[in-house]
């Protein structure tokens, strides 16, 4: 029962990383993240129910805190500041960025199941996070939105999040909580010097910082 | 060590609200009040082997000992230059009212929290907060970066933000790896403990560790400047106040090898030599013909010192490959003598743009005539940093290369002769244009600010003294060094 609970939120995971590469406007790119984020969250207190672990309660208590609220409140606002552009552009379309998300999901599963067995983790688990940190880097390198691409950083460290709630629930929170703080940190930083390069450049797109070469 | 840690805090908290002659003072002073903490550290650790701190948060051995030492010598040397630099930068920009002195205030407080979590990266003993602390660094040193604000300094601040937050991303994941590698032998719960996790190394879960080794790898090295994560660096280190320059050059790139090398060392016992060396290797010769590659094309001075540092940090890779008490007793000699001579480099080539105003190497000729001592500093770091003997690297890639024909990789040897000598030719070749001939008749003669000389003198005689002569004790540290990740056997 519960196992089937779990590969459920976990595949709802993927989906909502699948939603982040198939946005085209900037609200879903955080949509999508928030959506993430949430089914973390229930993952940990799922986690919780099922082995008894008080410590992922307050993990999943911070994760909500964070990820749902500050950091897509941060991101709205420098959204906001940004200049109003036609969606985000890309040097992929989007159908076929799809298709590559799923090809690296593939890729992960297959490279993740012989290593999944040998700590007796389920499978998928293992697939879903590493999934989730390539297609993080996927959305960083053909995106040329910057708010986008933070998306995609953040994509990668949830799917991180969510290899350690599988492979390592009881890792001590003080951890989780450090990390949590860091990327906040990190959040506030990238937004104000996303401000900042917007005076100096007018504009938000990638293509336009490229100066500094050779 | 929570003396020196506490000297950092309150430095970086204090210089944002003192004003700004109290804030230079002050930085001077606490990076001294460092330095003295870090050999004072450094004579506890030969005294007593391990010290451990704060119930486990913090220990060093003699490789946090090196990597400390390294971090504040060259972060006193640089506060020092600081001073001097920023002042009369400012004043040539006219920049020295209201809220440019704000900024310089800024400068500090964000100058002592970059130096406050590197060594927060070498005292640490938990694996987690070392990860916490990379990323802080590199947040911390974002704005030093784009210092300048303009179009060029922000193009670089984001780039460094964004390739470096992928690379912590990564070694995010490789962390959560090792994590999970050790749960067989540590139990489902347990604090990342090195000296723990050490202990029961060769019982991790050898799969696991090789696949964590990768992610750390290509993580932490993109901090640590190897080829093809080394994308942010050139950017990042030439458009930078020069003396951040020479600490993300000096002492950030190393505080990341030394990050790395903690992996290496409980990684080793339980994935095997083979694959992590093939990695380490693979890695190393691709930054060293990267940097070799774009040394020899460089037209600007500070991008051409950048490459040079792809180019050592893959040396310091390739040593650790080859293995072995040599190799890696190299491999640390190699990371001391490059922090030095970068960051002399660095001192001097500040002092040479702000005479010429330029960056340009074809712009600049005859800067041992308008600045003497900065130029034959320049001369000094170059010659250092390309290898040529008296000096501090010398040794070391010999030693590298020896430690190399022991192992029998022959192909690897070749290479990296072949580019030691490529890269002694380009850099030499390039700054003797600098500085020989007669400087252009529109450029301000004279010296560069004392405080800077001041600092020139010291990393100078450090590096000169090192290149013939390695004091006992350091010997001994970079022994204890290598004795803490492992000596090398598998």
């Amino acid at each position: 029962m519960t196992l089937q609970a779990l590969q459920m939120l976990e595949a709802l995971l993927l989906l909502a990383t699948l939603r982040t590469v198939g946005a085209h406007r900037l609200a879903d790119y955080i949509g999508g993240f928030i959506l993430q984020s949430v089914v973390l969250a229930a993952l940990a207190v799922l986690l919780a129910a099922s082995s008894g672990a008080a410590d992922l309660v307050v993990v999943a208590a911070m994760t909500l805190g964070a990820k749902v609220y500050l950091v897509p409140r941060i991101l709205r606002r420098v959204a906001a500041e940004l200049p109003v552009e036609r969606g985000v552009r890309s040097m992929l379309g989007l159908p076929a960025s799809i298709l590559a998300a799923i090809g690296l999901s593939v890729l992960a599963f297959l490279g993740t199941s012989t290593l999944a067995e040998s700590v007796g983790a389920q499978a998928g688990s293992f697939g879903v996070s590493l999934s989730m940190v390539l297609i993080g880097l996927f959305l960083i390198t053909v995106r040329r939105h910057v708010v986008a691409q933070l998306v995609g950083l953040l994509t990668m460290e949830n799917g991180t999040f969510a290899g350690t709630l599988a492979l390592a629930p009881r890792m001590p929170w003080v951890i989780e909580f450090a990390i949590l703080l860091d990327i906040l940190v990190a959040v506030v930083v990238m937004g104000l010097l996303i401000t900042l390069i917007h005076r100096e450049v007018a504009t938000a797109d990638t293509a336009a910082l490229r100066q500094l070469r050779g | 060590m929570i003396l020196l840690l506490a000297i950092a805090s309150i430095a970086a908290v204090a210089s944002f609200v003192v004003p700004r002659r109290v804030a230079e003072v002050g930085t001077v002073v606490a990076t001294l009040a460092e330095l003295a903490c870090a050999l004072q550290l450094s004579a506890q650790v030969l005294a007593s082997g391990r010290i451990v701190e704060l119930d486990d948060w913090l220990a060093a051995d003699g490789l946090s000992a090196v990597v400390t030492l390294i971090t504040a010598f060259v972060g006193a040397a640089a506060a020092i230059y600081s001073v001097g630099y920023l002042r009369e930068d400012m004043r040539e920009r006219d920049l020295d009212t209201g809220s440019a002195l704000a900024d310089q205030r800024r400068y500090y407080g964000l100058f002592h929290l970059f130096l406050l979590a590197m060594f927060v990266v070498s005292l640490t003993d938990n694996l987690g907060l070392m990860w916490v602390a990379i990323e802080a660094a590199t947040l911390a040193s974002l704005f030093l970066v784009s210092f300048y604000g303009t179009r060029e300094a922000l193009e670089a601040a984001w780039k460094y933000v964004l390739v470096g937050s992928v690379g912590i991303a990564l070694a995010l994941t490789g962390t959560a790896l090792v994590y999970t590698a050790g749960i067989r032998a540590l139990g489902s719960s347990y604090d990342m403990v090195w000296t723990r996790m050490e202990a029961v190394a060769p019982r991790l879960d050898g799969s696991i560790m090789l696949l964590a080794f990768v992610f750390l790898l290509i993580g932490y090295g993109t901090k640590a400047a190897l080829a093809p994560m080394h994308t942010w660096l050139p950017d990042a280190h030439s458009e930078a106040p020069s003396p951040i320059s020479a600490l993300l050059s000096g002492v950030l790139v190393t505080v990341a090898m030394y990050a790395i090398l903690r992996f290496y060392a409980i990684a080793v016992p339980s994935a095997g030599r083979t694959g992590i060396d093939v990695l380490l290797l693979g890695f190393g010769l691709l930054s060293l013909l990267v940097g070799t590659g774009f040394v020899l094309r460089q037209s600007d001075y500070k991008r051409l010192l950048a490459y040079s540092s792809v180019e050592q940090m893959g040396l310091v890779s390739i040593a650790i490959a080859f293995g072995g008490p040599l190799g890696l007793y190299a491999a640390i000699l190699q990371m001391i003598g490059h922090a030095l001579a970068k960051s002399l480099a660095f001192f001097a080539s500040g002092h040479v743009l702000l005479r010429y105003e330029t960056r340009e190497v074809d712009k600049v000729s005859g800067a041992l005539r308008a600045l003497p001592y900065s130029g034959a500093a320049l001369l000094l770091g170059a010659l250092a940093l390309s290898g040529a003997p008296p000096f501090g690297l010398f040794p070391s890639e010999v030693a590298i290369v020896t430690a190399g024909i022991r192992v029998g990789l022959w192909p690897a040897v070749l290479v990296v002769a072949a580019c030691l000598a490529i890269v002694f030719v380009a850099i030499v070749g390039t700054l003797a244009r600098m500085l020989f001939g007669r400087p252009p008749s529109d450029v301000r003669r004279g010296e560069g600010p004392l405080l800077g000389l001041v600092s020139l003198a010291g990393v100078g005689s450090m590096l000169l003294v090192l290149g013939v002569w390695i004091p006992g004790p350091l010997d001994q540290l970079v022994r204890a060094a290598v004795a803490a990740i492992g000596g090398g056997q598998a």
